[in-house]
């Protein structure tokens, strides 16, 4: 039997977060808050329903991917449907969110508990953990603590490649431009 | 010298350029599918898998790994590991890297296993799953046949050309090219038979997620099959920043804040 075969996983996958007749459903605002498009908003949603199974069944510690956490934290701010809805009648048990403190030590705890994590996801699930969604560990504790909020209204966001071609080209341009006068 | 006499020296080149794609795509469709079937037989041991899978650095980068994972191994100065465990049970390459005295680089480590390298290495000989010297010798000549066949005739044409007075600088390009490629092919042959490679094959598949992150007891045999790169990001990640030190780098980048404390991770207690 697979994780999807028992009654705590229908329980969650049939929960609804948030008002479904919301102009702003949850997904649609994941999509926006991370600027993803609203599929894959809504497959991080999936894999953070697996999540929440893992997290009741695994019998240990478990640790999400950044894309997973990113919709835990929205969850939470949902804060009666987690608290008084979500955890009690769906999962039955209190899901606790916990930051690291930092340093080495928790470093090395909260990758091991990825690690876990994603063996305990293919043993429960008979499957491997989607790549795009639950990366290697260079991108999960490496690049993706990285991330920064950025408001567009003030700001311009230019991938690295392209920032360096665009320097290049203005350093080429200036340098004719100098040859010629 | 009467043969491709009529045709212009543009045209011969464009010949030339097509042929010796087809001769390129020859020489690494050869190897990829005349070798030797071999024997489709058992590879469990670690050292094995590593060699197999990457040849006798792997086989050491993957020892590396076991060991720092047990705590036989810690990073020091340099981009090196200390030995600070020499009792640890092992085999006996690892414990050819355990009786190291002063700190190991990368290439010490290379040295140190050679000997039980080709120990493992003839054993998978045996096996059917590496080929001996005479087949691998074969497969290289045959791989390299199309583009020597090809040097051939335009060294030919160049000869002629070159006797006629004609311009042939662009075919010596496209000649000095072809040697190239030829001798990458050469050097450059995977020495496994069918069998050996369809093993590998199987066992990534089997593996794939240790690939992403492994846990300790899977982290050798994921070095073993992908190599050091999937150490990046994790507590064992300074067996990988050895390669750098010794300007050896398989991919993988390790630019981040290895230890220093900014997890980020973030877990919930299980039921």
């Amino acid at each position: 039997m697979t994780g999807t075969d028992t009654a705590l996983w229908h329980r969650i996958a049939a929960h609804a977060i948030g008002p479904p007749e919301a102009s702003l459903t949850f997904a649609a605002r994941l999509a926006r808050e991370n600027r993803w498009g609203l599929s894959h908003a809504q497959a991080v949603i999936d894999e953070y329903r697996r999540f929440c199974y893992l997290a009741v069944t695994a019998g240990h510690s478990v640790t999400p991917s950044d894309a997973v956490d990113q919709a835990w934290h929205l969850h939470l701010t949902y804060s009666r449907d987690y608290w008084q809805v979500f955890c009690p009648a769906v999962l039955g048990t209190e899901l606790h969110h916990g930051p690291t403190q930092g340093g080495p030590a928790e470093r090395t705890r909260y990758y091991q508990q990825y690690a876990d994590t994603l063996a305990a996801y293919e043993a429960a699930f008979d499957m491997a953990p989607p790549a795009a969604i639950w990366p290697a560990a260079q991108q999960r504790f490496i690049a993706d603590p990285r991330c920064v909020r950025v408001n567009l209204s003030n700001a311009i966001i230019l991938p690295r490649r392209v920032a360096l071609a665009l320097s290049l080209l203005v350093f080429v341009v200036g340098w004719l431009a100098g040859r010629t006068m | 010298m009467q043969l491709f006499s009529s045709w212009t020296g543009g045209d011969f080149l464009l010949v030339y350029t097509m042929l010796l794609g087809l001769a390129t795509f020859a020489a690494w469709w050869v190897p990829a599918h005349l070798r030797e079937p071999g024997r489709r037989g058992e590879s469990d041991d670690l050292e094995s898998i590593a060699l197999l899978a990457g040849g006798r650095r792997r086989m050491a980068d993957s020892l590396l790994a076991d060991l720092y994972v047990r705590g036989g191994l810690v990073p020091c100065e340099k981009g090196r590991l200390a030995v600070v465990q020499r009792d640890l049970p092992a085999s006996p390459a690892g414990r050819a890297l355990l009786a190291n005295n002063a700190p190991l680089s990368l290439s010490d480590a290379y040295k140190a296993v050679l000997g039980d390298a080709d120990r493992v290495a003839a054993r998978l000989r045996r096996a059917g799953l590496l080929l001996r010297p005479e087949q691998q010798a074969r497969l290289r000549w045959l791989s390299i046949t199309p583009l020597a066949a090809l040097f051939m005739l335009g060294l030919y044409r160049q000869r002629a050309g070159s006797t006629a007075g004609e311009p042939t600088g662009f075919l010596v390009v496209l000649l000095i090219v072809t040697v190239v490629l030829a001798v990458i092919r050469f050097a450059r042959i995977d020495p496994r038979t069918a069998a050996g490679v369809a093993i590998v094959k199987d066992l990534r598949a089997q593996n794939g997620r240790s690939a992403r992150a492994p846990r300790a007891e899977e982290a050798a045999l994921a070095v073993a099959l992908f190599g050091t790169a999937v150490l990046v990001g994790t507590p064992w990640e300074p067996v990988h920043a050895m390669r750098k030190k010794d300007g050896d780098g398989d991919g993988g980048d390790s630019d981040g804040d290895g230890g220093s404390g900014c997890g980020g991770g973030c877990g919930g207690c299980g039921g």
